[in-house]
């Protein structure tokens, strides 16, 4: 099982190499894979499904240079923190652990390595709902995945310094939403490393997760192949680069 | 022309049916939110499948829809979820 190291690039790179990643894994090319990578600069990416025009301020993001790119996984938005966020994401074949053909139980062992870390610094961390990992009582991290030909793409948000409060001036959060979880602001169930008293940079949050899933999972340091990389540029300029994929909707 | 908007939070995820009524027929469906389907393509073929239908259709097609699709998995989300925002938008 493959380990690609810190990767530091734009929305549309990331989200082009993770998609680019499961192609590869599902005609066999490559092995199941995990890696580890930060958004440069700050970014949101949003949902497979949701609204640009209900869910985003658009006029916002641009003022503030955050680009939004749209995932190819459902769920909701993220604030990616270039100084403040890791992203996880574990390309993995259904077949590896009986736990992954239940979507519930993939969730959770694919995110197991982040609830692992967080005890390690000494938090009460565990798993939320169907895919948030929570710390202290507050949302720490929420993953996504969809499923293709028997293969999995998960990925995740790991926040270490996240500036919460940015957020809340790019996304538009729905009332219904709000008015269920019986809160005012999305941000108020929201937690990061820093708020719990612990203050990490990129490369020690980097290195405490990376040494986190090399603990759950058998992986051996690698690098992407030259298929994925081209398959990666081909799906930024059709894709994760193109306004007609991030705001179909 | 009046436009129809719906919202239903699932057990995860918010559901949100949009479209344009026109003679008593929907145009422009579009489902959106946070919630999780995959196969994802599944969600623009439900719009398509309602697309250009009598409104007091619409429940029954969405019935129909994932009677007939075994293979979609929607994680905390059931059909009656979509109902729901149906019949708000309905009202709405």
């Amino acid at each position: 099982m493959r380990f690609i190291p810190l990767i530091v690039a734009r929305p549309e790179v990331q989200m082009a190499i993770d998609e680019a990643i499961m192609i590869a894994r599902i005609e066999g090319k490559v092995p199941d894979t995990v890696r580890l990578y930060a958004f440069s600069p700050s970014s949101v990416t949003i949902g497979r499904f949701q609204s640009v025009r209900h869910d985003v301020n658009l006029e916002e993001a641009r003022k503030l240079g955050i680009p939004v790119v749209r995932r190819i996984t459902g769920g909701g938005s993220v604030f990616h923190d270039e100084f403040g966020e890791i992203t996880y994401s574990v390309v993995i074949g259904e077949d590896f652990h009986p736990f992954l053909r239940n979507v519930e139980s993939s969730y959770r062992y694919l995110a197991g390595p982040l609830v692992d870390a967080l005890k390690e610094l000494g938090l009460e961390a565990g798993f939320s709902g169907l895919n948030d990992v929570i710390a202290n009582g507050k949302k720490i991290s929420g993953s996504a995945q969809t499923r293709r030909k028997g293969v999995i793409l998960q990925h995740g948000t790991f926040m270490y310094s996240t500036r919460v409060e940015i957020l809340g001036t790019v996304l538009r959060v729905s009332k219904e939403k709000l008015r269920d979880k019986g809160i005012s602001s999305i941000w108020e169930r929201v937690t990061t490393l820093e708020r719990e008293g612990i203050k990490l940079n990129r490369w020690e949050a980097y290195e405490l997760l990376k040494q986190s899933f090399f603990n759950a999972f058998p992986l051996e340091e690698g690098e992407l192949t030259d298929y994925e990389l081209e398959l990666a540029e081909k799906l930024v300029e059709e894709r994760y680069g193109n306004p007609q994929w991030n705001e179909m909707r | 022309m009046k436009h129809h908007i719906g919202e239903h939070k699932a057990k995860k995820g918010l559901i949100r049916i949009e479209f344009d009524e026109k003679n008593g027929i929907a145009e422009h469906v579009k489902i959106t939110g946070d919630f999780f389907m995959h196969p994802e393509e599944a969600v623009h073929e439900l719009e398509k499948k309602l697309e250009g239908h009598r409104l007091d259709e619409l429940e029954h097609l969405i019935d129909e829809f994932f009677a007939m699709r075994m293979d979609i998995e929607m994680p905390y989300v059931n059909v009656e979820d979509f109902k729901v925002a149906l019949k708000k938008a309905l009202e709405g």
